[in-house]
């Protein structure tokens, strides 16, 4: 699990899960689902277009967003590759300068973890985050 | 602490021998000959040990003398890949790329995919591929070392030093920093440095098995001293390119190429060094299967060199030290004949229903589990707690038929295949042949992209001649670290070839 601020689409949101092939995002609850292709923004990385895997109705609580890399797209696969092993620095809160986002191996225990579409979408979120 | 548990480990096990001479063996001929053979089968571990007290006593994780930006390196990461998909291979390549200093990345693809060639320009990286595909991974590195001296021939800026990643090990933005400046001294060949994993939870991963912490924090620093250098892992490792010439670019009598072109190195009088800092991070095997699969292959390997380079026999241009790093370590992979011994020998001698001790069963009892248990905490120690050994009892039992198969090369001596530990191949696995022969053939040869191949040979000219050095070098056993996991990705494949690179 990492915890960092990201925005889908504009709206601001809370990064979940993420790997090389896609990420998993919380977003609140009055945030309108996203489809299709969006744009993601993480913390110090450039823009990424992702494509909409699936996303929870948001009934009283956050709403998961699981988004993967379009197939063939290799500057999205470069800047999520980038930010997951070289991070930039303070785009993960708590997490020390140096110290890659790969690295952080504790499991996801919040709501957003725990919905009914907490499971990574196939294609996902490969090599998934330990 | 560890020098009082190294020192405690000894002393327990010589007390307890010393008790079973003096105070149990019976006095009957026939008891005494099976008691002195349990005795003398109970002995065994007792040299080991005093050369790992020995051996482990310091350990080292000193830094580069010099900051290696200064030293005006060309510099190429090496990324040889087979079949493993996007998802692997992405992330080692943009990573490669955006280190610095200013250095050039080819990945090295022996599995011919159009779109491993799209991913590696669309990130900068320079995409080498080979028409023949001989000896692995060694012959894939080969290939672009012979490329690259036909391009120095032809003009082209010499390249200095090669860093090597296995194709899902993604450096860290200190792996070319923190590493080149090392190479300041001309005598230096090779810098390994720790292997990480990231996909923590997988069988090898190192809070299971405690291997490779032990291996990289422990056995490693231990031989940052003279006479004593690391050998290559295999990945996230950098290497002089004028000491590979000299030996010919990377061994391929062996499928071992990492540990045996290290042994050239030293033979040649090149010192080595181990970097003790994350510089990569990687993907350990998975399951059980590829955790067999990677160690057969170690095994194997290792009982190669052994008998390749005779390395019982002692050696001019070899230290004491490194005599008894490869010569135990590589005999070290017959453990699981030992394994079979440790249950079958106390029970031949039960079964026989000789004597072999005349104390008191409690007191035999309450005796032996003290001068274990001293052994197990003073040797834990003296690993700096880098195992665990609940878990290092059950590896060792599970690796049983590694021992095994390596006594059974040894008796056969049959040329052997370079199994590859599935790495998002689902499954396929490539083979590719690496004969017992030590003739080596030219196995960079005929590159689409690189134009006639030179003899072999060349590499041996093309370096200046060295002077013989002190010898100094890597030793010890534990084989080449590469790493293995199969993330389900979705990337696009090709199919696996006989002979081309295997990575892990």
């Amino acid at each position: 699990m990492v915890c960092a601020p990201v925005t889908v689409g504009g709206a601001p949101g809370t990064l979940v899960d993420i790997s090389v092939g896609g990420a998993r995002v919380s977003l609140p609850a009055e945030t309108p689902p996203p489809a299709g292709e969006v744009t993601v923004t993480l913390a110090g990385a450039e823009p990424v277009v992702l494509e909409v895997v699936s996303a929870s109705e948001g009934l009283g609580g956050p709403r998961t967003v699981s988004l993967k890399v379009r197939p063939g797209d290799w500057a999205a696969y470069r800047v999520l590759s980038l930010w997951l092993f070289h991070t930039p620095a303070g785009a993960v809160p708590g997490l020390g300068p140096g110290v890659p986002a790969v690295a952080c191996t504790a499991r996801a225990t919040g709501p957003a973890a725990r919905g009914s579409d907490a499971a990574p979408a196939r294609g996902a979120t490969l090599p998934s985050v330990p | 602490m560890a020098h009082l548990g190294g020192v405690a480990a000894v002393t327990s096990l010589v007390l307890y021998l010393l008790w079973r001479v003096a105070f149990s063996l019976p006095t009957a001929p026939a008891d005494q000959a099976t008691a002195w053979a349990l005795l003398v089968f109970e002995t065994l571990p007792l040299p080991g040990m005093i050369m790992n007290t020995v051996a482990w006593w310091n350990l080292d994780s000193s830094a580069p003398p010099t900051d290696g930006a200064g030293l005006g390196l060309k510099v190429v990461v090496l990324i040889p890949t087979y079949n493993e998909p996007a998802e692997v291979l992405a992330p080692t390549i943009a990573a490669a790329c955006a280190l610095t200093p200013a250095h050039e990345t080819w990945v090295l693809d022996d599995g011919d995919r159009g779109w491993a060639a799209d991913l590696s320009r669309a990130y900068g990286a320079r995409y080498v591929r080979r028409d023949e595909h001989r000896h692995a991974k060694a012959g894939n590195i080969n290939h672009a070392l012979g490329l690259m001296e036909r391009e120095a021939a032809a003009g082209a800026e010499a390249v200095d030093v090669v860093a090597v990643l296995d194709c899902d090990h993604v450096p860290l933005p200190s792996f070319l920093s923190g590493t080149l400046g090392w190479f300041a001294d001309p005598e230096i060949a090779l810098v390994q440095g720790p292997q990480t994993f990231y996909n923590g939870g997988a069988f090898d991963d190192d809070g299971i098995t405690g291997e490779q912490g032990l291996f990289f924090n422990v056995q490693m620093r231990a031989r940052n001293a003279a006479g004593a250098g690391p050998f290559w892992c295999g990945s996230t490792a950098l290497l002089r390119v004028e000491a590979l010439r000299e030996v010919g670019g990377v061994a391929t009598e062996t499928i071992t190429e990492d540990m045996h072109t290290t042994l050239k190195l030293i033979r040649r009088g090149w010192k080595t060094v181990y970097h003790h800092q994350t510089l990569a991070l990687g993907l350990a095997p998975a399951t059980p299967g590829q955790y067999l699969l990677q160690r057969r292959r170690w095994g194997l390997g290792a009982m190669q060199i052994l008998t390749l380079e005779k390395l019982w026999a002692a050696k001019r241009w070899m230290s004491w030290r490194n005599f008894h790093e490869y010569f135990n370590g590589t005999l070290w992979w017959l453990e699981g004949v030992a394994t079979v011994g440790a249950f079958a020998v106390p029970a031949l001698a039960l079964a026989s229903g000789a004597q072999t001790s005349t104390a008191d069963p409690l007191v035999f009892a309450a005796i032996f589990a003290a001068a274990f248990t001293v052994r197990l905490w003073g040797a834990k120690l003296l690993m700096r707690r880098q195992i665990q050994w609940p878990t290092a009892f059950a590896l060792r039992v599970f690796r049983i038929p590694v021992g095994l198969a390596c006594l059974w090369w040894l008796v056969t001596r049959r040329s052997l295949e370079f199994e590859v530990t599935p790495k998002g191949a689902e499954g396929s696995r490539a083979r590719g042949s690496s004969r017992r022969s030590s003739s080596r053939s030219c196995s960079w040869s005929r590159g689409s992209s690189s134009g006639p191949a030179p003899d072999w040979r060349g590499w041996c000219r093309g370096g200046r001649p060295r002077p013989r050095r002190r010898r100094r070098g890597p030793g010890y056993c534990c084989p080449s670290c590469c790493s293995s996991s199969v993330p389900r990705g979705s990337g696009p494949r090709s199919s696996p070839r006989r002979g081309a690179t295997p990575t892990g």
